[in-house]
Order: structure tokens, then sequence, then C-alpha cells
């Protein structure tokens, strides 16, 4: 039987590859490209046994469902997004210290009178009763959002699909308040948005996602044993 | 063949026992004198999204189309044989139907995605007595399900809500808390907060121990205020949040009574006798209490009501419409979802109907996929 390669998905661009590069050097792993740079592929010096593909974060989680990728490194929040009952997938091996980011409410700043989910709750209501239109949140992670939401009974609200620049939506008039990935709060300051108690839908920060169904079959395997305790 | 199986006949080899069983209920619901509805199996979305907001989009398949715009696969049948109904023009009508609903479930659900559901919905005008019907609804799939071991359990939203009524307090108070009747986490949330010994507070303000003026004064500072919402709504409301939150509170006994009501369960034949212990009770609970007396009195010339479970708020966040008699029938063996539910929901019908038509209604669904 031909060896098989364990197959490592790793973000192709932005902070991420340089900090999962870091992560690896740490644990004594050094990447280094094979072929010229437009292939997008890549090798451990010390790890013949695995094969790197080099691809944008956003579709590693498809990848990891698709059985693509045994193994993928990206963010929480997008698999969390992109794939409906994410656990039926996959299975998050370990939470990583870097990639860290927080998806939150952001709220008009005059709103002086929401400081909690509850009082959105309650805004969303009163503005369908007074204006006949729901709350409107502009985001980029609609499943996130609305899975939160429900989850949270809040009512009343309506998600508006906003693929980038979503801050800006409330002074476009498009939305009522967003929901969007904020580090520092700083960005949201910017537009003169505040977040809110209880309006933090989640911690997200970069992990390690394994195909179930490539786990459960190779959970014995000496040099994925081997590999995944270098990682912990 | 049993001479109780001559004369069916199956409806499609796809089936198999379905088919069977799809026979046998239409049988029973034809005898009761039921008249079979149908509707289409893709809906407009807009048609139901009023009602169910994203809950639809979380729920339902949708799909678009360049010409009709937004589809959706129908969910349940209620919904579209209510709209249908209101179309016409007679208050009273006894409909069955029989068809696919399609849901999207969590990946650990049993229920498919994909489900043959039968039911059957009465509607009748307002000024009749609703406890026949009730009691005639129930009895209905009792009989459909009497073949298999099952076990009914009831519920009233109506108890809750009219001892809400009865409740000394404002307008305001009355009418979110019981904006949150189906939503037990927020109710009990706002019961709290609405109570004398306050448990969650609520800052009104975005800075700690500002005062109505100062809020006023930060408002008017603020000179970029954009979207719907105006300034004045939100003056609007502080001066409200900050009457109601201060005055006119829920004493501890109204709390904890209403805290017991929604943990409230025992035999259907135990529960009158002993909700009315619960507290001194007033007008509107006392009604409550009396309709529930008379439609356990016709039922248990029927049914062994002993053996019918009773729970105040059951189902009250999966039978997202329902707004009085509510009734389950679970399997009594095997971790399996409600195999039958139904229930009333007169308030759907005040909402969707043209005003000047007193109408209410009862239904109730089986899910055809368990009875193989």
């Amino acid at each position: 039987m031909v060896k098989q390669f364990i197959r490592l998905g790793l973000p192709s661009k932005g902070r991420m590859k340089k900090q999962v590069e870091e992560f690896f050097l740490h644990k004594g792993l050094e990447l280094v490209d094979v072929g010229s740079s437009r292939e997008y592929l890549a090798k451990f010096k010390q790890e013949q046994e695995i094969q790197i593909i080099l691809i944008a974060p956003s579709d590693i989680p498809l990848e990891i469902k698709k059985a693509n990728l045994d193994i993928g490194i990206t963010g929480r929040d997008l698999v969390f997004e992109k794939i409906i009952g994410w656990q039926k997938w996959m299975l998050e091996f370990k939470r990583l210290n870097f990639g860290k980011a927080d998806l939150v409410l952001g709220i008009p700043q005059f709103w002086i009178d929401v400081n909690h989910l509850d009082d959105l709750d309650d805004v969303a209501y009163l503005l369908r009763q007074k204006y006949g239109q729901r709350l409107r949140i502009a985001t980029k992670y609609q499943n996130i959002t609305r899975d939160f939401l429900i989850d949270n009974q809040v009512t009343n609200f309506e998600i508006i699909e906003s693929q980038g620049a979503t801050e800006g939506a409330i002074v476009n008039g498009i939305a009522d308040v967003v929901v969007d990935i904020s580090s520092t709060g700083e960005t949201l300051k910017q537009n003169k948005l505040k977040m809110i108690e209880q309006g933090t839908l989640l911690r997200s920060s970069a992990s390690i996602f394994i195909n179930s169904r490539y786990y459960k079959k190779n959970k014995s395997d000496p040099e994925l044993k081997r590999f995944l305790a270098k990682l912990v | 063949m049993l001479n109780s199986q001559k004369g069916i006949k199956k409806n499609t080899s796809d089936f198999n026992n379905l088919g069977l069983e799809i026979n046998r209920i239409t049988r029973i619901l034809k005898n009761a004198g039921l008249n079979e509805i149908t509707v289409p199996s893709l809906l407009t979305a807009s048609d139901l999204v009023d009602l169910y907001g994203e809950d639809l989009k979380l729920r339902a398949y949708t799909t678009s189309d360049p010409v009709k715009g937004e589809q959706v696969l129908r969910p349940d049948f209620t919904l579209p044989i209510l709209l249908k109904h209101l179309r016409g023009n007679s208050l009273r009508a006894r409909y069955f139907y029989s068809g696919n609903v399609w849901r999207r479930q969590n990946f650990k659900s049993v229920i498919p995605n994909e489900q043959y559901q039968m039911g059957f919905e009465f509607f009748d005008d307002k000024k009749n007595n609703s406890t026949s019907l009730d009691v005639e609804a129930f009895l209905l799939i009792n009989k459909i399900l009497r073949k298999f071991e099952v076990n009914a359990v009831t519920g009233d939203v109506q108890i809750l809500s009219s001892a809400l009524e009865d409740l000394d307090i404002s307008a305001y108070k009355k009418a979110s808390l019981k904006r949150h009747l189906w939503r037990p986490k927020r109710f009990m949330q706002l019961l709290d907060l609405y109570s004398d010994q306050k448990k969650s507070r609520r800052n009104i303000y975005s800075q700690k121990g500002t005062s109505r003026s100062i809020a006023k004064n930060r408002l008017n500072e603020i000179e970029t205020a954009y979207g719907v919402r105006t300034k004045e709504d939100i003056e609007e409301r502080i001066e409200t949040l900050e009457h109601e939150l201060s005055k006119n509170l829920i004493g501890n006994s109204q709390r904890d009574f209403l805290k017991r009501l929604m943990q409230y369960q025992s035999t259907l034949s135990d529960a009158s006798r002993n909700m009315l212990s619960l507290a001194d009770v007033g007008k509107k609970y006392r009604k409550a209490i009396d309709n529930f007396e008379s439609r356990v009195g016709l039922l248990s010339e029927y049914v062994n009501t002993s053996k019918i479970k009773f729970q105040v708020i059951y189902g009250l966040t999966t039978l997202e419409y329902y707004d009085g008699f509510v009734f389950g029938f679970q399997f009594d063996r095997g971790n399996y979802p409600p195999i039958a539910q139904g229930g009333r929901y007169d308030s759907l019908c005040n909402i969707l109907s043209k005003k000047g038509k007193s109408l209410r209604a009862i239904g109730s669904m089986v899910r055809m996929d368990f009875l193989n």
C-alpha cells in the first residue's frame, strides 16, 4: 500500500500565515516552500510525512469538511460560520494562542439607552411597533449571528448580508446595528459604535481542526500521533 | 388480510406501510366530517417571513426565483391553510391535510428533513364556546393513535397569561411580559427586573449614576444621529424605563406565584384544584381555571384524565403560535420527539385576519414517519 501523507491545510496569506509559521517554529518545525511559490505547496524541514497545502483561511473549513484536508489551522469564526453543524464533520483539536478576535454587536453610540442585549431586544420590538420594520443587523457572519440571537431569545430582527466595510452600513442607512470582528474595539469607536453587555457572540482565535472521519480511522497511526503530540 | 384492513388501498408503493396508515387516518378524518384541503409545497416567503422572522431562515428551506421572489418549501401546514381559509368568506370549517413538510434539522435530530405529516385545522366563530372543539381535537388524535402505546401531555398557556392580566401593574409591564411568554428565559429575567426585590438590574444609561437630565444633555450634544431611531425615541424610552423600573413593581408573592405556575405540573385530573390553591386568585385567572375545568370535565367523559399529564407551560417554546389549550402525544418508549402535537391559536387568527372577522382555531398534526 502506498503510504498516505497527512494533508495539512495552512493559511496562505495574511497575518495568520506569519503567526502559524511562528507557532510551528516554536514547536521545532520549519516551513519551507516546495516548488514555486505559486504552487502553494510547502513542507516541514523536519517532517517529511506531511504534505502542506497553503490556501485561503476562509476556504480551509470547507476543505476539511470535504476531506480534501485531514487537518487545518484557521479561525474558529470561519469554521462556525461556514460549516453549519461543523461538529458532524470535524473536531476541534486545540485552540491556539493567536488570531484572537471577538465577534461583537456594534451599536450606535448615541443609543445611550442600549447597554445590554435585553435592551436591544426591547428596541427591536419598539422599532417594529413604531416603524413597522425589524432591527436590521449587517454582518458577514449570518449563521453565527442568527444562531446567537435565537439562542438568546432576541426577536424582531433581520439580517442584512454585508461582505465588507460592515461598520459603514449604519451610516449608509442600510442597517441599524452591526455584528463584526473586533480585536481592540478601535474600528468600532472610529465608526461611532459601541459594544454592549452580553453582546459578544464568539471569542475567536486560530484553532486546529481535524476531519472527524480521518481522525477516527487514523487515530492510532503512529505518524499522526507523533505529529499531534508535537502540537500540544 | 384482516377485516379491518379490507378496502384499504396502498397509496403509492413509495410509502409502503405508511400508505396503509395514510389511508386508515384519512378514513377516520373523513368519517369525522372533515374535508381535505391542499396547499402548494412551494410558498411565497414574504407571506411567512413576517410571522416567523429570521427563524424561518433557520428552519425552512428557502430559494430564490428571479420572477416570483423568494420562495420557501412548506415548513408546516397550519399557516398556509390559515391564509387560504382567510381568503374565503366562511368562518367555520373543518379541514384535514396530508403531505410533506421540509425543515432543516439539527445534525443530532432524529426528525427527517423531509417528513410526512397528516393533520387537521378547525376554524370557528369566536362567539362559540371553544371547549367542545378543544376536546374534539384531542379525541380525534387520541383515536388516530389508539393502536400505539402513547402518552398524552397537555398544557394551557391561557392560565399563565390570565394570571398576568390579573396583576396590578402597568399595561407596559403586562404587555412586555406577555410578549415574552414564549421565551421562558427572557420572561424570568423580566419578571425579576420588574419585581420589588430586584435580582437583575438594568442600567438605563451608558454611565452608572447618570440621571435623566444628564442623559438628555448628552443626547443633545450628539450631532450625528443617523438611522431610523430618533433622539426623541431614545428619550422616550429612557423616560418609560425610568418610570417602569422604579414604580408599581410586582410584589414578591405575586412573582413567586407566577414562578410556581410556570413550573406547575401534575395529572390533568388534579390540576385545577391545585392551581387554585397556589394563590389568592384574581378574576381572569379564576375564569381561565373555570374554562380549564369544563374542558377537563368534558374530556373525562371519554378518557381517563388521571392518566394524562398536565404542565402549564407544556410546549411553550416549540409550539410557537399556540396560545391556549395545547397537547402532545409521546411514545411510551424510546427517545422520539412528540408523535403528534396540536393546540389552539386564536391570536394568530387575530393578527392575520381582516378587521371584523371573529375567527378562532385549533389544529393538530401527526408525524407519520414515526408510525412505521
